[in-house]
């Protein structure tokens, strides 16, 4: 069967490209960025910080996310922890079958750029989730505190805004290709 | 006609009896349909979803969605309008059936729905053969989720609509059974037969008719619960071994069918259990001796019953840890089934001896 790569929804294949609705834009948006669900990739430490995010303290719940454990139910990929030689053929595999429109947010120094375990130090690691998917929001930390995750949170909803919903857009699944590891 | 129309769809013939105009019958039953659908059922699916996240996150110590609305009311509609915009990814090995299964299930569900009747006027279809046709429509939805899962040719998927099957041999006697002491006390198999036997006062409900009732309701309610597949009976689709079951495959718009699918559950068995057991939507004190709008304030108290068992089955949903499949078969087989079996007899016995009197009446004679 022949597919579309850029099917987003419902309302896109059904109307030309040059259909620039700014209402309609701003519903869309509006839509995406109140109701962020994120897929929980606890990779290491951070993962237990990120879990904390959606616990009773912080409760990411007041933004409208919530956790998912099925790619195809997530929006949002975040990247939490060591990416080893082992899960990064993994962690490309589930963020191609996460549908589209999709994010990821790189929570903490090792999926920022390797921290602690980057090149210099580890035969075993990924230096950075960006060098195998594309990543819009980093947030700095080892680990970072639960604010800074939903300050990073804050920040992917402003980047949301900031798009044009209503048109296609590039996929972003073929950005990683020439960037893949090795 | 008219005639027919109210014995097929009451809740048509009184929305049409408003109007003098002359529309063939299946104008008005596709009007009646679809005016229930979305402006009776679905508002109350949708307060159900916020229901469950509000008290979810209180239960939990947490504040809930806030953002979006007073209080994040509008919550739902930015989560349908997100799904309504997401790509509606489809595996490529997945059957034909992965596009249609869902909205069978919800189909089936549907009808199960419009058979419950809110008042004399307010039931979408009345079914001369009411609980059989219940009974029916829960176990083919059922097997519509089978079907959706199977279709998904994904290991979780499989391996959920396996556990789907074996699910029904769980709770499809323990229910038989207990839909049997209202068939008996009001000795009508009819939904609306069953609802004008009992009465607004609660001596008057069938749970309160006799003590077998009263441990027909309790299996009842304990078996939908394990029909509806919500925690802590969710091990056909639970997320920390089959990461979400039947349906790991399905996003985009097909996801948000599966929330109506879970509140649509959620909304039989407490509604069913209101209707059966607990009087319905009858009301004390004549309130409802209004002409044609009575059924507004029927509906008012349906409508108050269905959201308090609704608040009693969140509650056991976020506070009790998931049964596995042994726990849930055990808790089924020996607890319910030999209660059940148990109600069955003690209602026929006392239907015998104290000549269908209930326990109130008993007792003032
Ligand atoms: S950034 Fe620090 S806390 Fe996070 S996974 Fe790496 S070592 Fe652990």
């Amino acid at each position: 069967m022949t597919r579309k790569r850029y099917e987003m929804g419902i309302l896109e294949n059904a109307l030309p490209e040059y259909a620039v609705f700014s209402r309609l834009d701003r519903l869309i948006s509006w839509a995406r960025e109140n109701s962020i669900a994120y897929l929980t990739m606890d990779l290491a430490c951070c993962g237990v910080e990120m879990l904390q995010v959606s616990g009773g303290r912080f409760d990411i719940e007041r933004f409208g996310s919530v956790p998912q454990v099925s790619p195809r139910h997530a929006d949002l990929m975040i990247v939490a922890g060591t990416i080893t030689y082992k899960m990064a053929p993994l962690l490309r595999r589930l963020y191609g079958e996460m549908p589209l429109p999709k994010y990821v947010l790189s929570m903490g120094s090792c999926s920022n750029c390797g921290g602690l375990f980057s090149w210099e130090y580890s035969y075993s690691s990924v230096s950075g989730a960006d060098k195998i998917i594309p990543v819009d929001v980093f947030v700095p930390g080892c680990p970072p505190r639960p604010e800074a995750v939903l300050h990073g949170l804050l920040a992917l909803r402003k980047r949301i805004a900031s798009r044009h919903a209503a048109v296609r857009e590039e996929a972003p699944g073929e950005w990683g290709k020439e960037r893949a590891v090795k | 006609m008219t005639a027919d129309l109210e014995r097929i769809s009451p809740f048509a013939a009184w929305l049409f009896s408003f109007f003098g105009v002359r529309v063939p019958a299946w104008i008005m039953v596709l009007t009646a349909v679809s005016i229930y659908g979305f402006f009776v059922i679905l508002p109350q699916l949708a307060a159900l979803g916020y229901l469950d996240r509000k008290l979810g996150a209180d239960i939990q110590m947490r504040i809930g969605p806030n953002r979006v609305g007073p209080a994040g009311l509008f919550q739902g509609i930015a989560d349908a309008l997100k799904l309504l915009f997401k790509q509606d990814a489809r595996p490529g090995s997945a059957g034909m059936a992965f596009r249609f299964a869902p909205i069978l299930v919800l189909c089936v569900l549907f009808l199960a729905v419009g058979s419950i009747p809110v008042s004399k006027d307010w039931a979408l279809s009345s079914v001369d053969s009411g609980l059989a046709h219940l009974l029916a429509a829960l176990l083919l939805s059922r097997f519509f989720l089978f079907w959706s899962a199977y279709s998904a040719n994904n290991p979780w998927s499989a391996l959920s609509a396996f556990r789907i099957l074996a699910h029904v041999s769980f709770y499809l006697l323990p229910l038989a059974v207990a839909f049997l002491p209202p068939v008996l006390v009001s000795g009508s198999i009819d939904m609306g037969g069953i609802l004008s036997s009992q009465g607004g006062w609660p001596w008057r409900w069938t749970l309160f008719h006799d003590p077998g009732a009263l441990i027909g309701g309790l299996v009842f309610f304990g078996a939908m619960h394990i029909w509806q597949c919500r925690a802590p009976f969710d091990f056909t689709s639970a997320e920390s071994e089959i990461s979400g079951g039947a349906w790991s495959e399905y996003s985009g718009a097909r996801k948000g069918l599966v929330s109506v699918i879970e509140f649509a559950g959620l909304y039989l068995s407490c509604g069913l259990f209101a209707v059966l057991y607990l009087g319905g939507g009858n009301v004390p004190f004549g309130l409802d001796s209004f002409g044609r709008a009575a059924s507004l304030v029927h509906f008012t108290a349906l409508t108050i019953k269905i959201f308090a068992l609704a608040a009693v089955s969140i509650w056991a949903r976020w506070s009790l840890p998931r049964l596995c499949a042994g726990q849930v078969v055990s808790f089924s087989w020996k607890v319910l089934l030999p209660f059940g079996i148990v109600s069955v007899l003690s209602t026929a016995l006392w239907m015998a001896l104290a000549a269908g009197k209930s326990f109130a009446e008993a007792l003032g004679a």
